[in-house]
């Protein structure tokens, strides 16, 4: 190969009829370096004929044969490739032989903890339900009379987002469910503990928790979109 | 359970009756109705409730009032469609949050959306709760009239059977003929009791299948 101004170009010894691909040497010859030949194209060297048949393999060898043909189309030639019949039917014939296969050492069985399993298993149960809660929130929000507004439901999977990254990815998905004027609730219980979520539409939203044993109320409101307050996520904690 | 008696305005429940509250665009989520717990708005007394001489959060009464009937009664609303059923005892048990007075249930006479008396068949079932709309307009007033409402939820379970009911129409022409075979009631009379004793047997179908489950 040698160099010109305007890049490499082809010799004899990498000549490549039709431009661009391997040269001789194996390196990568970019498009753009690329020469029209000079003079007539040359005549393509008909390849060898196929031998019609192949002969049968002996037994206890194995024989990868294949075909090859190539056909000239246009400024390309196209190579195929085939594993011929004879060859195949010869393999199965020596794979098939009584000659005992040399089997691979068996790999040591990946063994999972059953808490991994249990993890594992909680994590694919939550996707579902965010999966199943999205869809929820996608149905009440669209079609001929929605219940929501597509604003609220984009809201309230923000907070819902932002409640469940809170939580450290550990808060049960919520009991959602719309309102009369186009709200949107969501409650968690969790024995004596109960939380709700409020969405309302043009305003900020409401946490309420209630504790059941002892009747303690909280209430905050909660702009989405802003951290949440260290009282909201230790009221979150209680959900876990 | 035997059929109660209809009271007058104002007097106090039965014990033991079992009675419902349609929900207004209550849309609840899988999660939701797997909880089978209603939202507390759904117990949020309506502008309606609220101008009412009894200032009670309208409910009808199992035995007297298919939910289909109330639903009809309340105009049909394709938007109302969740029903939450509950027990007047557990009502009453709800103990408020201090100082509020506890919770009631009375029988409310039912009236038609243009403000005259409902005498339909099925509108003899229309009762109130009566509390929620205790205290003023404070902050903490609110917390607690919602603390109320939340007690109610509890108290409540969503019926798998919304209104109107999807019940195979097939269904319930076997149940009504098998009603009239007994011999009493009228056509009208037969396909209520028709309705109502296929509503039951799918919510106990539900609660079976949901034992099984567990």
């Amino acid at each position: 190969m040698t160099a010109t101004k305007d890049g490499p170009s082809s010799t004899s010894a990498d000549h490549s009829t039709f431009g661009g691909g391997l040269n001789l040497s194996g390196t990568y010859r970019a498009h753009r370096f690329a020469r029209p030949p000079k003079g007539p194209r040359p005549r393509p060297i008909p390849e060898p004929s196929l031998p019609s048949a192949q002969p049968a393999a002996p037994p206890g060898t194995v024989i990868h044969a294949k075909i090859e043909d190539r056909i000239q189309f246009k400024d390309s030639v196209v190579v195929i490739k085939a594993v011929a019949h004879g060859a195949t039917y010869a393999l199965i014939q020596v794979t098939d032989s009584a000659v005992p296969r040399k089997e691979p050492a068996p790999s040591k069985p990946r063994t999972l903890s059953p808490e991994r399993i249990a993890r594992k298993m909680a994590a694919l149960k939550a996707f579902t339900k965010h999966m199943q809660h999205r869809e929820y929130l996608n149905r009440v929000s669209t079609g001929e009379r929605p219940s929501i507004t597509l604003e609220t439901a984009a809201k309230a999977m923000k907070a819902w987002n932002a409640i469940w990254v809170a939580s450290g990815g550990l808060m049960p998905i919520p009991a959602a469910c719309t309102g009369p004027d186009g709200e949107m609730f969501y409650s968690w219980d969790r024995g004596r503990h109960h939380l709700e979520l409020e969405i309302i539409p043009g305003q900020s939203a409401e946490f309420f928790y209630r504790d059941r044993e002892t009747e303690q109320l909280w209430a905050e409101d909660y702009n989405i979109g802003e951290p949440l307050s260290a009282e909201a996520i230790q009221k979150l904690q209680l959900f876990r | 359970m035997t059929k109660p008696r209809p009271g007058s305005d104002g007097e106090p429940l039965p014990a033991g009756t079992l009675v419902f509250r349609i929900g207004k665009r209550a849309d609840p989520s899988p999660e939701a109705l797997k909880q089978k717990k209603p939202p507390e708005i759904l117990f949020k007394p309506s502008s309606d409730d609220e101008e009412s001489p009894g200032k009670r959060l309208s409910i009808w009464v199992e035995e007297l009032t298919l939910p289909d009937q109330g639903w009809a009664f309340m105009g049909c609303d394709p938007a109302k469609t969740m029903v939450a059923c509950l027990n007047v005892d557990a009502i009453r048990a709800i103990q408020p949050p201090k100082p509020f007075d506890p919770l009631g249930a009375e029988w409310e006479q039912a009236m038609l959306p243009n403000g005259s008396v409902n005498n339909l068949l099925g509108a003899e079932g229309h009762a109130g709760i009566t509390g929620l709309l205790q205290g003023g307009n404070g902050k903490m007033e609110s917390k607690r009239r919602k603390a109320l409402r939340s007690k109610l939820a509890d108290a409540a379970e969503i019926s798998p059977l919304p209104v109107p009911h999807n019940l195979p129409e097939e269904h319930l022409r076997v149940a009504a003929y098998f009603i009239h075979e007994k011999g009493k009631g009228s056509r009208e009379a037969n396909w209520i009791s028709a309705v109502r004793q296929l509503r039951r047997a799918t919510v106990q179908a539900h609660k079976q299948q949901e034992e099984q489950v567990v």
